[in-house]
């Protein structure tokens, strides 16, 4: 123990660390940084912990976001039975659903509320309180273009990642210990997107991508940035969409 | 087959449907309510689709009859 570099004394706890992003964060984090992986796949969250171990200490975290009731204690509990301090935290689950919003159900609303935005509330406020606070030393939250901008049939998704940019404002100023930035993402190819980007009716979405569309590592590449120890910055919102928004 | 025309009216938004033509010939027509469509057979009659397929009955006739034969 007495041989870690300081960056690996504490753990990036990465929310849908078996996502397509969250996979890319998880394996570039992982030569820096000791490992919490959350996923609600647990043979998935197994490979990927495996394959990590390689390289860094894991830990894995099985829970399905939909149903934030009694998140906050579990994860409490987590932390204190694995003597586990988080100095970093990637929001990388996530629960997309285009409709129109005539078509939008409560159930659904709650669905991508849950996932998105109130279950990592939950998470941190454990990580806020006072054992836990002084080890923060960054917070990324990944947010999406059309929460600053319309799109049909995306309001309630947009909102609830707007939600998100709007909750670290709050944090960053009630905690200026910790840094809270949300990450403002274009269109990045993932298993949530996929579909996305196989309609041909859905082509005029990516006209406006100077730079293309992004990849997970293009995403892995702005989280790391975003992380870096004591960087000047926090409430902040990251435009990352090649050039999408200024088109 | 009535309440699978009553559903798409209400996506449609409109008080009746002709059912001999196809959904692209329908003005309401568009990639949005093609997603609704999608998302009621998956959750009310447990069929999934796509889009592409979608356009490919030759009638909203035959789609209804299909809905009522692969329901499950």
């Amino acid at each position: 123990m007495s041989s870690q570099t300081a960056s690996k004394t504490g753990y990036t706890l990465i929310t849908g660390a078996t996502s397509t992003i969250g996979v890319e964060v998880a394996r570039r984090r992982s030569s820096s940084d000791r490992l919490l992986l959350h996923g609600r796949d647990l043979n998935a969250l197994e490979v990927l912990a495996a394959e990590l171990r390689a390289v860094t200490e894991v830990r894995t975290w099985c829970r399905d976001l939909a149903s934030p009731e009694g998140l906050h204690a579990e994860f409490s509990q987590l932390l204190e039975h694995g003597n586990i301090h988080v100095e970093r935290v990637v929001h990388a689950a996530g629960h997309l659903k285009i409709l129109p919003f005539r078509s939008i159900e409560l159930s659904d609303t709650m669905a991508i509320f849950n996932v998105n935005f109130f279950s990592i509330i939950e998470i941190l406020r454990v990580l806020a309180s006072k054992p836990y606070r002084e080890h923060l030393n960054s917070v990324v939250l990944l947010s999406a273009l059309f929460s600053k901008f319309g799109d049909k049939g995306n309001a309630v998704y947009s909102s609830s990642k707007g939600a998100l940019n709007s909750l670290i404002k709050g944090l960053a100023v009630e905690f200026p210990q910790t840094r809270y930035n949300s990450l403002i993402l274009g269109a990045v190819k993932t298993r949530m997107t996929e579909h996305l980007f196989s309609q041909d009716e859905n082509s005029h979405r990516f006209s406006r991508y100077l730079l293309g569309t992004g990849r997970p590592s293009d995403v892995a590449d702005a989280v790391d940035f975003l992380l870096k120890k004591d960087l000047w910055m926090t409430g902040q919102e990251i435009f990352l969409d090649g050039g999408a928004s200024i088109a | 087959m009535d309440k699978i025309i009553a559903e798409l009216c209400e996506i449609f938004e409109v008080s009746e449907l002709p059912v001999d033509v196809r959904f692209e010939d329908l003005p309401e027509w568009d990639s949005l309510n093609a997603l609704s469509v999608i998302a009621l057979l998956d959750s009310s009659y447990g069929i999934q689709i796509d889009a592409a397929r979608l356009q490919k009955f030759g009638s909203i006739n035959e789609f209804a009859q299909h809905v009522l034969s692969n329901r499950k």
